[in-house]
């Protein structure tokens, strides 16, 4: 038995008792209407500039964990959508429901007619060009490089002004390696706490499976991409050391 | 019984009334519009999906010049092939080799090269993918039909920040005259996920 923090019902990996994954075969990118308009409102959303923080991510990690695992992947980004426009004063809760109560007694009312041509460009570009991944170097050269050996750290959700971490728990207290050290990215911890755009150096550490699980296969391995404010180099074997214990 | 949490508990009927209704809501604050999301939906239905990354895993496998700069460099690599967008920003290609066979998750949300493979297989999506894969992949993997020797590395990317991960599979023996068009078409989701193996084609 592995005992690690999870910080949420999202936090899965590891989780016992899940049973086989079901596979579908030729499956559909969706498999009802209504799941690709959510899909499309959001990007197009994301164009008009509604979904500033709180990120989906936040949004739903902070739903209860029956029912975050008892909502289908489109069914989180409806919530995640409708929640992030209340957040940023678009809509209100008392308007969804009205508008809600009316679709139901009246299913076939037409959607308003729109023509907007800055959002049809806006989405265009944002599926064919994507997003910028921001800086390509920080002012601070990364801390660890290549073939380090690391700990990383506890990051405890309860303590004040954490709501949202990107460390799933079982990668929490553990050493790995250093295999490659990724761009700088944006800490999304700093921006669901107070709204502040870090940008952090990222760094790919390899865990040997059986440190967490040790009943796992002697020679896998699990590489996790943990931003540099995670990571200490507390009281570390020297990298021979680590590689060579069992 | 079904133990499976992959579909909503929730009427879809009512599901679809509640999106509708949030829809005309964010098309009357200008916000969206019904076109916009027609051209995402048309995107994902009929543009974008695995053959995008099945014809870069086929230009690697003739042109070694091309995987060098593919596994190096995911981003320029791809975008030679005009492949750029949503969901492949950041793109890390790994290499399966006999000693180590690569496979890929998202523990913490669902995260997946969309501009690579389209959008994500249901599976992908679900706890029981998300929460086995990390601690017993062989078991995963089988599941699959995916069966590796003891002595491979399984070596799990979990996709927890903006990098996303393609799987380059190992070429299966018997292809060596095939084109990069005929390689292409062997190439499978599954196998650039990592929860397959590209197989022999049949004689």
């Amino acid at each position: 038995m592995a005992v690690f923090p999870r910080s949420g019902a999202h936090d899965l990996g590891g989780m016992e008792g899940l049973g086989p994954v079901p596979i579908e075969a030729d499956e559909a990118p969706w498999h009802e209407v209504w799941e690709g308009r959510t899909l499309g409102a959001t990007l197009a959303a994301v164009v008009s500039g509604m979904l500033v923080p709180p990120t989906h991510r936040a949004v739903i990690e902070a739903l209860h964990p029956v029912t975050y695992l008892s909502m289908s992947y489109y069914e989180l980004w409806l919530y995640g959508l409708e929640q992030r426009a209340i957040a940023t004063g678009v809509l209100t809760q008392e308007e969804i429901e009205a508008r809600l109560a009316d679709t139901l007694s009246n299913p076939d009312a037409p959607i308003p007619e729109d023509r907007n041509p800055a959002i049809l460009e806006g989405v265009r570009g944002l599926i064919s060009q994507g997003v910028p991944p921001g800086p390509e170097r920080l002012e601070q050269p990364p801390r660890f490089t290549r073939g380090d050996v690391v700990r990383t750290k506890r990051i405890e959700l309860r303590a004040p002004g954490r709501p949202h971490t990107r460390i799933p728990g079982y990668a929490q207290d553990r050493l790995g390696v250093v295999e490659d050290v990724r761009r700088p990215m944006l800490l999304e911890d700093a921006l669901v706490a107070s709204g502040e755009v870090r940008f952090e150096h990222v760094y790919a550490v390899r865990l040997r499976t059986r440190d967490i699980w040790p009943d796992a296969g002697r020679r896998d391995t699990i590489v996790v991409d943990l931003w540099e404010s995670y990571l200490c180099d507390d009281a570390l074997p020297a990298a021979n050391e680590y590689e060579e214990q069992p | 019984m079904n133990h499976h949490h992959t579909t909503t508990t929730t009427d879809p009927s009512y599901l679809a009334l509640r999106m509708k209704a949030v829809e005309s809501l964010l098309i009357e604050k200008g916000m969206v519009s019904g076109e916009a999301i027609d051209a995402i939906t048309d995107a994902y239905e009929h543009d974008i999906g695995p053959l995008r990354g099945a014809g870069v895993v086929a230009r690697a496998w003739v042109d070694e010049e091309y995987k060098r700069r593919l596994l190096s460099d995911g981003p320029a690599a791809i975008a030679e092939l005009g492949i750029t967008g949503f969901g492949a920003e950041v793109v890390v290609v790994v290499e399966n080799t006999p000693q180590v066979h690569n496979v890929v998750v998202c523990t913490l949300c669902s995260c997946y090269p969309w501009a690579l493979l389209g959008l994500p297989p249901s599976w992908y999506k679900t706890p029981q993918y998300r929460g086995r894969i990390v601690r017993w992949p062989r078991e995963v993997l089988a599941e699959f039909g995916v069966t590796l020797p003891n002595e491979v590395e399984i070596r799990v990317w979990d996709s927890s920040s903006d990098t996303r991960y393609l799987v380059l599979p190992q070429r299966p023996a018997g292809t060596e005259g095939l084109s990069e068009r005929d390689l292409a078409a062997l190439v499978t989701r599954d196998a650039m996920i990592g929860t397959g193996v590209v197989a022999r084609p049949a004689a």
